[in-house]
């Protein structure tokens, strides 16, 4: 009286594999997306950007944005962090067209996730090390496809805009920064007609 | 008089003459001229009025105020950064003032291969000299040529190549060296200072903050504009004529999401853009500040050894200082963490030169899904050849003027100190992603011309297919220019908008 049982046997094995295949597909997912040391305090200023893309941020504008010296010796610049890069490109991206804060929230899925998978890691990238991160981003920006060659582009202007916007990190430049603010030698106020009004 | 749209409370209806869409170059000399004529005309600029007491100097604040797209704007490959105005005086806010006429051979080449009548240079030589006048066009006096356009000058005497100096539009200039971020000193003579107060004297009423959404047309004739105030509330002004000057951009753009007939399918074809990229020079001993490029006036001298604009020339490429502030230079310096660094503290110690393309390229603007306006742009191989020439020419002047190295910043870069190291710089280095590249002049997505099937608009600006509109701005040029457009784009509005005022006129 075995045979009426087996499609119970066959059904019950394969419930069991779908199961035990969501479980492990669930696991790697959640430990693939989750996990993230997320700072509540900085999370809650986020505008348009999810605590897990801060992290992402953070590890790549590290990496851009390297010193060439020790942070702690003299005339290092600021680390990255401390000039707050990634709460920058928020609050900037927060302010573009929605399209593009879509395309920027994909871009750092693709470096978060894709693209490692493609340069042979299993880790996602902010859980690479250094070194590993460096050849991730090092192949992003060298790509044979055109696109991602630009998603690395508009990445590292992001970046760049929120390391060297402030004035901390003019010193490694020489650079003097605004002169707004300073007496202008010699200004002389030109003629000037004011046009604001209120209907 | 001038309002602003973020400040609108109520919906608005207008009845007018006309309507002119865009506050820059072109626009403000229509506007000027409708004005001037008796019209009631209103101006919608869709970017904000910025005073020169806003200009902070910073990138961060300005490239995003200032700029198209927040200074995103890319070709739909995200392979070259297009760079647009956007605001009241538009493109005239921003740019280097640099002031040159179109040259004989282009107005040429546009009556002789595409049709234009009434625009030779003895047509437009009135034209020219009335807007000179205006925005008080001079040469940059010998001693306010700062450090880095003082290495051209070197460089060209060095090879004894063509060049020299170049003509501005500014009066007052501190020689703070922020031009591309907005004048805090307001020395420009641009749109927003010296035209627009004239137009408003004459009439006009301009509104900032305000983007127009739709042509709208019936029958083969304009009848108005719908557009929507930065508070979200409409505005509707019903118009016999209507000036699109939203740049070669923003125009087509509109006019295709208005629907306007385009039974040969020309609408957004034959963009040209100028693409550009840049070289650095090393200049003196570690610990010296020799260059300190980001003081001065930007752009001063210019190289034309390379630029032959007659048809089918094989110089097609302008080259001229470019230097940038520390963001715009991160950007471009390739590489990224210590290494780039490294190169970072030479700041002090580049001095940059661009080579820009007259280009032969044709790519087009068509709206992307979301509505806004994308840009395609397939290099050709020719115009890589072109642009590979005017960088390898440009490390050469640096070298010649004393650089003890030359970095071109392709992926990877190219370090050279002789001149034979440059050999790789060659049009399949010089591509799109090859390298990073910049356009500031889009032009040609409607262009002039008498044959319908092959132009959008008449010689006169006004459109083949609907009476009283009219493309006045950059749009129209048949073919690249090959130098800056603000001359050419002030100019060819005195000339033309003559046309809008008659039709405004006649009703």
């Amino acid at each position: 009286m075995t045979a009426p049982a087996a499609p119970h046997g066959r059904r019950a094995f394969l419930r069991a594999v779908l199961a035990g295949t969501a479980v492990v597909a669930g696991t790697a997912l959640a430990s693939r997306l989750g996990g993230y040391d997320v700072d509540f305090r900085r999370a809650a200023y986020l505008k348009t950007l999810s605590p897990w893309h801060l992290a992402v941020l953070d590890a790549v504008a590290a990496r851009l944005c390297l010193a060439d010296v020790p942070y702690d010796s003299i005339g290092a610049p600021p680390h990255p962090s401390e000039v707050g890069v990634s709460e920058f490109v928020d609050a900037f991206v927060a302010a573009a067209h929605p399209t593009v804060q879509r395309d920027v929230k994909g871009l750092l899925a693709l470096v978060e996730h894709l693209w490692p998978l493609r340069c042979g890691y299993a880790h996602r990238f902010t859980r690479l090390d250094a070194a590993a991160q460096d050849d991730v981003l090092a192949k992003m920006e060298s790509a044979s496809i055109g696109l991602v060659r630009g998603a690395f582009a508009g990445l590292k202007t992001l970046v760049m805009m929120g390391y060297w916007r402030d004035a901390r990190t003019w010193g490694v430049l020489d650079y003097d920064g605004p002169l707004v603010g300073r007496p202008a030698g010699g200004f002389t106020p030109l003629r000037y007609r004011p046009l604001r009004g209120t209907p | 008089m001038m309002w602003r749209g973020r400040d609108l409370d109520h919906d608005v209806a207008l009845d007018v003459d006309a309507v002119v869409v865009g506050t820059g170059a072109w626009g403000s000399i229509a506007a000027r001229a409708l004005a001037r004529s008796g019209a009631r005309v209103v101006a919608f600029e869709m970017g904000s009025d910025h005073l020169a007491s806003d200009m902070t100097q910073r990138e961060d604040e300005m490239l995003p105020a200032l700029f198209q797209d927040r200074a995103g704007r890319m070709t739909d490959d995200l392979a070259i950064t297009v760079l647009q105005g956007r605001g009241v005086g538009g493109s005239t806010i921003h740019n280097t003032n640099l002031c040159k006429r179109i040259a004989p051979e282009i107005l040429e080449l546009w009556q002789r291969r595409h049709g234009v009548v009434g625009c030779s240079e003895a047509d437009l030589r009135p034209a020219f000299e009335s807007v000179e006048r205006l925005l008080s066009v001079a040469p940059i006096p010998d001693d306010s040529v700062n450090a880095n356009n003082d290495v051209l000058r070197r460089g060209l005497a060095a090879l004894g190549w063509r060049g020299g100096k170049l003509s501005h539009n500014r009066t007052g200039c501190q020689k703070s060296g922020f031009c591309e971020l907005g004048c805090a000193y307001d020395a420009k003579n641009n749109a927003r200072k010296v035209v627009l107060p004239l137009a408003i004297e004459a009439g006009l009423e301009l509104w900032a903050d305000v983007e127009v959404e739709r042509v709208l047309h019936q029958g083969g004739r304009v009848t108005g504009v719908r557009a929507r105030a930065a508070s979200g509330r409409p505005i509707e002004a019903r118009a016999r004529v209507v000036v699109l000057s939203a740049s070669a951009v923003g125009s087509v753009a509109l006019a295709i999401a208005s629907e306007v007939p385009d039974p040969h399918e020309q609408h957004g074809k034959r963009l040209r853009i100028h693409p550009g990229a840049a070289v650095a020079g090393v200049f003196g001993d570690d610990g010296a500040q020799t260059i300190q490029g980001w003081k001065g006036i930007p752009q001063s001298w210019e190289c034309t050894e390379l630029l032959d604009l007659r048809e089918g020339s094989d110089k097609r490429v302008w080259i001229l200082p470019a230097f940038a502030h520390p963001i715009g230079s991160a950007v471009t310096i390739p590489g990224f963490g210590a290494a780039h660094m490294r190169a970072m503290r030479n700041f002090g110690r580049l001095a940059v030169l661009s080579a820009m393309v007259h280009d032969e390229t044709m790519g087009h603007v068509y709206l992307a899904r979301d509505g806004r306006p994308a840009l395609r742009y397939p290099m050709l191989e020719s115009d890589s050849a072109q642009l590979a020439l005017g960088l390898r020419s440009a490390a050469k002047l640096l070298l010649a003027a004393g650089a003890r190295e030359v970095i071109v910043p392709g992926i990877p870069p190219i370090r050279a100190t002789r001149e034979k190291d440059l050999a790789a710089v060659d049009a399949s280095f010089a591509r799109p992603h090859g390298l990073p590249m910049t356009a500031v002049h889009p032009m040609g997505t409607m262009r002039m011309g008498e044959d319908p099937r092959v132009s959008v608009v008449r010689s006169t600006g006004e459109h083949h297919h609907v009476k009283g509109l009219f493309v006045l701005d950059g749009s129209l040029f048949p073919t690249s220019l090959g130098g800056p457009p603000q001359i050419p784009i002030y100019s060819m509005a005195e000339h033309l908008s003559r046309h809008a005022v008659e039709a405004a006129r006649r009703g």
